[in-house]
């Protein structure tokens, strides 16, 4: 019995131990996932995860969404730093990496982001850059408690200027006039939906039903079809590069 | 007996070999320690420089709307000439030029905090896009010192314990491999700057 007692004291011991060295930042996910929906507030997060994946494939820049309800005491800077320092977020050799944190609104606090650059994408992605996506794109979708559509649409952003295709201070510019791109890639879009609701209507005939829905496609749909170019492809990302932090970024709160 | 003498030749000429191994592993170790600290203090200055290039338009811009402020704006001023005329040799980093580097650039992170709390004071300054990004950039800068100073301060402390560790400590104090400052939390870094409302 006594023995029992003291066992139950070590056993809760052990665990308190363990729940101390669980405080901080979270351990880097195995095997990796760019989209780490910690606080639960991404519905359809395996379809960002495959754009980022595909994102990460093709142009070696890694975008990591981290979603957090408790940022343990750190600021949100420094959380989203210290992510992105120790998961190794982005190119050991470009430090390309970018941690978009987020810490959903709650009835007792407030809705914190920040978007940490890595070394290597500061001059891309530059603070007054991050500041303007936080709060054009992430805070009003955040406000209506949509995170996926605010996490699109800052992706719609971020994703081309970080391919290289965009200047970023061109783009703050000229935001809304690069419909033609945008109309092209929908166009693209769309006729592969329609091609592939032909396909899932054939099988039905033969089975009940192919296994097409247009609930995937609507997360990458929402995006205005900027990032759709890079949903689906290879997953064959490889992982956390080893990319480097050096504090740059910007946050808000809502 | 000739024997002997060649064992002992051999023997000598064996332990002449890995002495200077040892040396040479050691010595190029430290260089490469110390180099590694001064790229860290490079990174420093780096951050350093960054907010200093940021405040010219920055006090321009609170110029525009906040005229009643000047002996704020020219505290943020001189503060920003005293910051960027102390100069660091790296390879000679010492204490006091560590504390001279520090105190003059303490002086301008209090100037300018005082700088962002005063322009609470002025609605329209803070709807300035301008001047929102300008604050945005202020921000990342001050989030980049502090990192840049963290890292600083691990590399000098990785060269300080291996020059101060045995036996790499004998060579260090052949070749002079002095000990690294590191950097201090602030003096009152910590406390909100005062604003008075009157």
């Amino acid at each position: 019995m006594k023995t029992n007692r003291i066992r139950l004291i070590a056993l809760g011991m052990a665990w308190l131990v363990c729940l101390v060295a669980l405080a901080g930042v979270p351990k880097r996910p195995n095997p990796p996932k760019l989209v780490n929906d910690l606080a639960n507030v991404l519905v359809n997060d395996a379809v960002l995860e495959d754009t980022l994946e595909s994102f990460a494939h093709h142009t070696s820049n890694q975008i990591c969404v981290v979603t957090l309800n408790d940022l343990e005491g750190y600021e949100p800077s420094e959380m989203a730093y210290r992510i992105g320092q120790e998961w190794g977020v982005g190119d050991q050799r470009f430090n390309n990496g970018v941690v978009l944190l987020i810490k959903p609104k709650t009835a007792t606090s407030n809705g914190q982001v920040f978007i940490a650059t890595g070394y290597g994408v500061e001059g891309v992605l530059p603070d007054a850059m991050c500041r303007r996506i936080i709060e054009n794109k992430l805070i009003p979708a955040f406000r209506n408690n949509d995170y996926e559509a605010g996490v699109w649409n800052a992706l719609a952003v971020m994703m081309p200027i970080l391919k290289g295709e965009y200047d970023a201070e061109e783009l703050m510019e000229e935001e809304d006039e690069e419909m033609s791109t945008t109309e092209l890639v929908v166009t693209i879009i769309l006729l592969i939906l329609i091609i592939m609701w032909i396909r899932s209507k054939a099988d039905g005939f033969g089975g009940g039903g192919g296994g097409f829905s247009t609930g995937t496609w609507g997360g990458s749909f929402g995006s205005g079809g900027h990032s759709s170019g890079w949903s689906g492809g290879g997953s064959s990302w490889g992982g956390f590069g080893g990319g480097s932090f050096g504090g740059g970024g910007a946050g808000g709160s809502w | 007996m000739k024997k002997g003498c060649l064992i002992a030749l051999v023997v000598a000429i064996a332990l002449g070999f890995a002495l200077y191994g040892w040396v040479k592993g050691t010595y190029n170790g430290l260089v490469k320690s110390q180099e590694n600290v001064e790229a860290a203090w490079a990174q420093v200055e780096n951050v350093y420089q960054r907010r200093a290039d940021l405040i010219p338009n920055l006090v321009e811009t609170v110029k525009g709307y906040a005229k009643h402020e000047q002996e704020t704006l020219e505290g943020v001023i001189n503060a920003r000439a005293k910051a960027t005329s102390v100069q660091v040799d790296a390879s000679n980093l010492d204490e006091a030029q560590m504390k001279k580097f520090q105190e003059a650039q303490g002086e301008l992170t209090q100037a300018l905090s005082r700088l962002i709390a005063v322009s609470e004071n002025y609605p329209d300054l803070k709807a300035n896009q301008n001047f929102l990004e300008l604050q945005s950039q202020l921000e990342g800068t001050e989030n980049r010192i502090t990192v840049e100073r963290q890292k600083f301060n691990d590399t000098a402390r990785a060269y300080n314990t291996e020059i101060r560790t045995f036996p790499t400590n004998i060579l260090a104090g052949i070749f002079n491999f002095d000990r690294k400052p590191y950097f201090e939390a602030e003096a009152g870094a910590d406390k909100a700057p005062k604003v008075s409302f009157d």
